[in-house]
């Protein structure tokens, strides 16, 4: 088929025009004006957008029928170090929700940050995340997988902390980069331990993506949504790192259907991730962090979908999560100093509030026909009867209503007095909202349009995605009752009165930050001692100096010995013969 | 005498010659002693080139040329390169032609003693490698040291300790690795000889090789690769002396004791190392492990690359002495992948910390701002060191990775000797590079000076290039992917679509 | 004396003659100091060109009553004397005025004793080469200017007397016993004798032996007077110490214990034998001098104790080439001949460090200290390049025919089993290697000292510049030397 083969060479553009893009940026983008630099970073995006659409949609509903292409580099076959691209139905739309998220950060970055001194570094930077994230979508060997993974995590590490390094943005940039770093080699461990060791290799896979999808206990580095530069934290908690992880589960979904225990262990941390998700992010007094806690709480659902079986739920879930979560983002954002991220909310103009608080709504995408509502049809329709299937009840259930919840908390830190008046709000920041607004229940549209009530998980499932929806509304509900009738439910009291709790929520009920500290003082400790006690002290100070020391402490006392005195000399020798003959004659 | 055999003469003739000229030059004509200098180690690199082009491959030496030398005791003249000396000869010129022309006119206090010391180091190093006589070895092992001594001996800082260290150590155990080599020739038998072919025939016949005459043997290498616990005399030595001679210590010395491993003892024990491989193995895994460790607390840029490249190189170990091929491969590819990062992050150490004054990290910020061309292209070692996948340092993991057939134990080690250096080097790279530029306490002249900004760049291409074509180094072999490979078909089949 | 043989003992006799008479003539003509100067030259190769002539010696021919045996291994070390003469005379010519008149002769007089002991192949004949060879040079230490050449004299001789009193009680012992002192007659008489743990007189007079030897050998414990000895000496005597007799002594002691006491290694109740002896001390010597050499601040005592660890060194390898002599014999001659080689590349290192210092001179005349060497490759790079390369070959580094030499003392040891002997060995090149950097660091690296000066002349250039020259080529070529040393050994067994 001439289209598939051409669809297919032609692919390979998805990542090289933005990585094309990000090089311009960086080279020329400190003597463009901004008009071009806008121009040059939204045409990376747009382009890659657009193209995985057309190939998304012709892969899966034209004659290709969502089977895919590998293009082979022949100029770099060397096992297993090839070059192997391949895009399939499943890697276009990760793309296309990848690259619709980064334009709209894009777009919010050119309003916020577009002033500032290395504005086109951190463009480029997107870009090449972008550009990793498209290679990840269509890798078709272990290489080009990890090539895209790694890239990504180490433009995410930079992007986090951008404008600040040493200060706290350092420390965010520091958590990424060790946990990136730790998903990465666990992912090229488990690449390379899959065909040898089968249970080790899929156990380090599963390892790397609960790491970067920052499920429970890897859930560390979350709180710092609250440093992290809006545009990035938009797009580093959701589009760049749970998008990635289920993707890369549902390559490896085979391996995990046939082996028992590996679906357990999705099953178990998609439902700690919703569990502990839902309790921290109602327990967060501060909107930013709360969000936060959502990205862990849809990840959670993601998960449970693969668990299922259904790849396709936890794709919806994943992408849909990375457009509502990035849009709430995106809108928190333009209430907050962009450098500063979303932990100080500076209050809005009136005359913003309106379209924003819509574009914020409007997000949510668990009303239907958005992402998430299809993600709960079609992951309640494949859960199985029994437990699992109430548990997965219940956790739509507590997903909808702590979503709620936390999207009223952020509409209503809107209404905040502006801490300052004169505060200049670009007009553009709305647009990345409003698009993301729009994507989500488009897409979905798109989808059903496409595929039938069978894209939601069919007929039955939908009273249930229903469920969903409405606990969403109850949340909101629930929320705008305390928030208005000032009264407290228990949880915001406990959050209120107790510090204890407020910590326990800041860092994702301790677990996280336990991990976090314990292996950064186990490590440094361990530092410590190859460095300072078996270097220094054992090496250098017991043992070389030591050594010297004794030959030095002989040398002294020989010369003590030979002072020069005549008759001492004789008595030595005498006895040194004497003790000679003795010792001859044992 | 053919083509190939002459160039092979003439690899460490050439810098010799160059260090004569220089030492005959009178000491204020430092133009031309510095010309000369940067001039005879291209000609190496000229003549490694040329030598690359017109010698063909094939099992055993690939050019060879022998002479006696001390007949009565089978001593003799044997240089010879196969594909792993090729390999490191064309490692250790270019590194060598990195030092000489990017720090060469920039010492501080520069004299003819140091252009001399460098040629003759070259030397030294690219005869060590074409050595297969072992006398011919041990000699060029320790007269290596006598230039390194004057070339580290005016350092910055306490440069003539480091470097009496280092000399003494290094000798102390080159003469425990003679031992060893005697030991070995009567272990052997027959009229005594010390060439490497004949001597590991014979010893192949041998029932077993004890496994303190391994010791003995390995000794020196091990000192030379800085593996943990002998690792002390590099900490101090790269952060105390010149540029070039930290450039040549990480991007020679450690992968020539590396090599040391595979030429003598691999070759006279067997692939196996008599039996003892196992040990090697876990001691690369504990270096690769300890440095990495070590290099996470460091507040010093230098001392911080040092364990990271002794941790490099420990896992290049590690690979060498596992039993498998790829493992093997890997291992090389990490000794190449160590020199040349290694080299390249001393040269941006030294110039950044030159122009500062300082190697306290908390002193060095904000070169992206400053100077983004140099900083981005310290970047690709930076990445090699952490085993970013595209670069030299990436191929190699991942051969070691495949050689340790999935044990649980041998995994996790490996896990935390990449974590653990990736994780520093990275973050040391990001506070040098990030945060705010103070122009004033910086150096006022221009830095980096072009020469160095370009021998950086022709570094890190070559970093990249070992890694996006591993083939050009060394012929790897692979099973870990085919199961992703059909990963993805099968996955594929089970996709459903939205 | 055996007609047929006598010129067997030509060089003796020439050097001996000339030394007696220019030792006669030069108080009487101070002035023709430069002539007598040129007569000892002369001298010296003429003996020099007769020892060529009558290589490789005639090992069936003897002399004096049996006592003495011009063979390979007399030639040998007699070559490496004679040179080390000659060396130490060209110095007397860059001495100037300091040259005492009769200097010369005495030089003379001290290099034939020290060539008798190389001959000698008789206890007795040993004894009167050791003292013959030691009171010329005691001669040398007081006649030189300043106390402290008296003192080293009164030390020198307190040493000559020790030494000799204990050697000559072991070989009164030791005939008393067997009836005869020849070496080749000892090991059947020995044998003859049974066990000789019956014999603890015998066994008493073999120790005495090794100890008289090891005062004139500086071995540790009986090094006691040799640094101040060394010390006081004007430099043509210390070399002669060093070079000269350390090295003759050590050749001596290899036939005492190789030739006289034989293959008698057995250790057993009432005797321990010799190896393990000489292994003992040796061992001791060399942890202990090198020890002694790293804390001493004066560049003479630095050398002296350097030299006595060198004999350390060499011990042990006599002892292992003893072990080896009851195993295969053929493994014993490249043993002994790797150790004369050993002994005539150190006697030259000697001469060239003794140039050093000898012409290292501080303006309040004081002996030379650590310090002076500073920066003395900037003052006189040739002179800097000759001490480095010495200090290089001492410690045994390639290209430098210490390199050999040490090759072969390990192959010894390895040879005889001796593995943990050739690691401390290995341990003890690194400390030597400590001291030799120091100072070639300090040579090269360091700004030159105030208030010393170096005074460089034709003739230490000359010395210091042939000095290196064999260094360096036989550490590029050491196979003839070691032909020649090999040989040698091998008419020394008989073979």
């Amino acid at each position: 088929m001439g289209v598939a083969r051409f669809m297919a060479e032609a692919h390979v553009l998805l990542w090289i025009v933005p990585a094309i893009s990000a090089v311009l940026l960086s080279g020329l983008g400190a003597r463009l004006g901004n008009r071009w630099l806008n121009a040059l970073a939204l045409a990376g995006n747009g382009w890659t957008c657009l193209q995985a659409l057309l190939a998304g949609v012709y892969f899966l509903y034209g004659p290709a029928d969502g089977v895919g292409h590998p293009v082979i580099w022949s100029w770099m076959t060397l096992e297993p170090f090839g070059l192997v691209f391949n895009l399939d139905g499943t890697g276009a739309w990760a793309i296309v929700a990848l690259a619709g998220v980064t334009l709209a950060a894009q777009l919010h970055a050119a309003a916020s940050v577009g002033r500032l001194a290395g504005r086109h570094r951190f463009a480029a930077l997107m870009q090449i995340g972008l550009a990793s994230g498209a290679m990840l979508a269509c890798a078709g060997s272990p290489l080009v997988m990890l090539v895209g993974w790694e890239g990504q995590a180490l433009a995410a590490a930079f992007l986090a902390g951008f404008w600040e390094p040493e200060a706290g943005g350092g420390r965010t940039g520091m958590r990424w980069l060790l946990f990136q770093r730790l998903s990465g080699l666990l992912l090229m461990l488990g690449l390379f331990t899959l065909g040898v060791e089968e249970d080790l290799g899929l156990g380090l896979i599963l390892a790397a993506a609960a790491v970067r999808a920052g499920q429970v206990p890897f859930h560390g580095w979350l709180p710092d949504i609250g440093r992290v530069p809006v545009p990035a934290g938009a797009l580093l908690h959701g589009a760049w790192s749970s998008l990635p992880a289920v993707l890369l589960l549902v390559r490896i979904a085979p391996w995990v259907e046939s082996s028992p225990w590996a679906v357990q262990a999705v099953v178990v941390v998609g439902l700690a991730g919703v569990l502990l998700g839902a309790l921290a992010a109602l327990q967060q007094p501060v909107a930013a962090k709360a969000l936060g806690w959502l990205f862990v709480l849809h990840g959670g659902l993601a998960f449970l979908g693969l668990a299922f079986g259904d790849p396709v739920a936890a794709l919806l879930l994943a992408s849909g999560q990375a457009v509502a979560l990035g849009g709430m983002t995106l809108a928190a954002g333009v209430l907050t100093d962009p450098l500063a991220g979303l932990g100080a909310v500076l209050g809005l103009p009136a005359r913003f509030r309106g379209r924003l608080v819509f574009g914020l709504v409007c997000t949510l995408s668990l009303l239907p026909p958005g992402l998430t509502f299809l993600g709960f049809g079609r992951l309640l329709a494949a859960a199985p009867q029994g437990t699992l299937g109430k548990l997965a009840l219940a956790a739509v259930l507590v997903a909808g209503v702590a979503t709620g919840w936390v999207a009223q908390r952020v509409v209503r830190s809107l209404g905040a007095e502006p801490a300052d008046e004169g505060l200049p709000v670009q007009r553009g920041l709305a647009f990345g909202p409003w698009l993301l607004a729009a994507a989500a229940p488009a897409c979905g549209a798109l989808v059903l349009w496409l595929n039938g009530p069978a894209a939601a998980g069919g007929e039955q499932a939908w009273p249930l995605a229903l469920l969903g929806s409405g606990a969403a509304l109850a949340g909101a509900g629930l929320g705008w009752l305390v928030g208005r009738g000032r009264r407290r439910v228990l949880p915001e009291r406990l959050a209120q009165t107790q510090l204890v709790t407020q910590w326990l929520a800041d860092t994702g009920l301790g677990l996280g930050a336990a991990v976090v500290q314990v292996s950064v003082v186990t490590a440094r400790a361990l530092g410590v001692i190859v460095w300072r006690v078996l270097g220094e002290w054992i090496m250098d100070g017991l043992v070389v100096a030591t050594a010297y020391r004794t030959v030095q402490g002989i040398g002294m006392a020989l010369r003590g010995l030979q002072n020069g005195n005549v008759h001492r000399y004789m008595l030595v020798i005498t006895a040194a013969a004497l003790g000679l003959v003795l010792w001859m004659l044992r | 005498m053919t083509t190939p055999q002459a160039l092979l003469l003439s690899l460490p003739c050439v810098p010799v010659a160059g260090a004569l000229v220089a030492g005959l030059l009178p000491a204020r004509r430092g133009r031309a002693i510095r010309a000369v200098g940067w001039t005879a180690s291209l000609a190496a690199l000229a003549v490694w080139v040329w030598l690359r082009a017109v010698v063909e491959a094939g099992p055993g030496p690939w050019v060879s040329l022998q002479a006696p030398w001390v007949p009565a005791f089978g001593i003799s003249v044997h240089l010879a390169l196969d594909g792993t000396g090729v390999l490191m000869s064309g490692l250790v010129a270019a590194v060598a032609v990195a030092a000489a022309v990017a720090t060469l006119p920039f010492e501080p206090g520069l004299s003819r003693v140091h252009v001399v010391s460098l040629l003759l180091a070259e030397a030294g190093m690219l005869g060590l490698v074409a050595a297969w006589d072992l006398i011919l070895f041990v000699t060029f092992w320790e007269v290596t040291l006598i230039p390194f001594y004057f070339l580290m001996g005016r350092g910055p800082r306490a440069g003539a300790a480091a470097a009496t260290r280092f000399v003494v150590t290094s000798v102390t155990s080159s003469v425990l690795m003679w031992v060893g080599l005697l030991w070995a020739v009567r272990l052997a038998g027959g009229t005594p000889t010390f060439d490497l072919i004949e001597l590991s025939a014979r010893l192949a016949i041998q029932p077993e090789v004890p496994g303190s005459l391994v010791l003995l043997l390995s000794v020196a290498c091990l000192v030379r690769m800085a593996a943990l616990p002998l690792h002390t005399w590099l900490t101090v030595a790269v952060a105390d002396v010149p540029t070039a001679a930290a450039m040549l210590l990480a991007g020679g010395v450690l992968p020539l004791g590396g090599f040391g491993l595979v030429h003598v003892v691999g070759r006279l024990c067997g692939p196996d190392l008599g039996g003892v491989g196992d040990w090697f193995m876990w001691l690369g895994l504990a270096t690769a492990t300890g440095g990495g460790l070590a290099a996470l607390v460091q507040r010093d840029l230098k001392r911080l690359l040092a364990f990271v490249c002794l941790a490099q190189v420990g896992l290049a170990s590690a690979g060498l002495a596992m039993p498998s091929e790829a493992a093997r491969a890997g291992g090389l590819h990490l000794l190449v992948a160590a020199g040349l990062g290694g080299a390249a992050l001393f040269l941006f150490a030294g110039v950044v910390c030159q122009a500062r004054g300082s190697q306290r990290l908390v002193d060095l910020a904000g070169l992206w701002a400053s100077h983004p061309f140099f900083a981005g292209m310290a970047f690709a070692a930076v990445a090699s060191a952490a085993a970013v996948p595209g670069t030299a340092g990436f191929v190699g993991a991942a051969q070691v990775l495949q050689g340790t057939g999935g044990g649980w134990l041998g995994v996790a080690m490996l896990a935390l000797a990449l974590l653990c250096p990736g994780v520093a080097v990275v973050w040391a790279y990001r506070r040098v590079v990030g945060g705010s530029y103070q122009g004033d306490v910086w150096s006022a002249e221009r830095w980096p000076r072009k020469r160095q900004a370009v021998v950086l760049a022709v570094l890190a291409l070559a970093i990249l290039a070992t890694g996006l074509f591993p083939a050009l180094v060394s012929p790897g072999t692979g099973q870990g992917s085919t199961a992703v490979a059909s990963a993805d078909t099968r996955g594929q089949a089970g996709e459903g679509t939205p | 004396m055996n007609p047929a043989g006598w010129q067997g003992a030509l060089p003796v006799l020439l050097v001996g003659l000339a030394g007696l008479s220019l030792a006669a003539m030069g108080p009487l003509l101070p002035h023709l100091r430069r002539v007598a100067l040129c007569l000892g030259l002369a001298a010296l190769l003429g003996a020099l060109a007769a020892v060529a002539v009558l290589w490789p010696g005639a090992p069936e021919t003897l002399l004096g009553g049996g006592g003495l045996r011009p063979d390979g291994y007399a030639l040998f070390v007699q070559a490496a004397v004679l040179l080390c003469a000659v060396f130490a005379l060209l110095f007397g010519w860059h001495a100037g005025e300091d040259w005492a008149p009769g200097s010369t002769g005495l030089v003379l007089l001290a290099t034939s004793g020290v060539c008798l002991l190389a001959l000698a192949v008789d206890l007795v004949a040993i004894l009167t080469g050791l003292v013959a060879a030691m009171l010329p040079l005691l001669g040398l230490s007081a006649a030189s200017p300043g106390l402290h050449g008296r003192e080293a004299a009164l030390k020198s001789l307190l040493a000559t007397t020790l030494g000799a009193g204990l050697l000559g009680l072991g070989v009164a012992l030791v005939a008393s016993q067997t009836g005869t002192t020849l070496l080749s007659a000892l090991p059947g008489e020995l044998e003859h004798l049974g066990w000789l743990g019956d014999r603890p007189l015998l066994v008493a007079g073999l120790a005495l032996c090794l100890a008289g030897l090891c005062v004139f050998m500086a071995a540790v414990p009986f090094h006691m007077l040799f640094p101040d000895a060394v010390e006081g000496a004007p430099t043509p005597a210390a070399m002669l110490l060093t070079g000269g007799l350390l090295v003759a002594g050590l050749a001596a002691t290899g036939r005492v214990v190789l030739c006289g006491f034989g293959d008698a290694v057995l250790s057993g109740p009432g005797y321990l034998a010799w190896t393990e002896v000489l292994h003992g001390l040796g061992v001791v010597t060399i942890l202990a001098a090198n020890a002694l050499a790293l804390v001493q601040r004066r560049l003479k005592r630095l050398l002296a104790c350097l030299a006595s660890g060198q004999v350390g060194l060499a011990l042990v390898t006599l002892a292992a080439a003893g072990v080896l002599q009851s195993r295969s014999p053929e493994e014993l001659d490249r043993a002994l001949g790797g150790l004369l080689a050993f002994l005539a590349v150190h006697s030259l290192t000697w001469v060239c460090l003794f140039v050093a210092v000898g012409s290292a001179v501080t303006e309040a005349g004081s002996d030379p200290k650590l310090g002076h060497l500073d920066g003395l490759a900037q003052r006189s790079p040739w002179l800097a390049a000759a001490v480095g390369l010495s200090l290089l070959c001492m410690s045994g580094l390639p290209l430098t025919a210490g390199f050999f030499a040490r090759m072969y003392l390990l192959e010894t040891m390895v040879a005889a089993g001796w593995t943990a002997s050739a690691v401390a060995v290995a341990l003890s090149v690194g400390l030597v290697l400590v001291m030799s950097l120091g100072l070639v660091g300090a040579m090269v690296l360091r700004p030159p000292r105030e208030g010393v000066t170096v005074r460089s002349s034709l003739a230490v250039s000359l010395v210091a510049g042939l000095a290196s020259l064999v260094i360096l080529g036989l550490g590029l070529l050491p196979g003839g030397l070691m032909d020649l040393a090999v040989r040698a050994a091998g008419s020394m067994l008989g073979r």
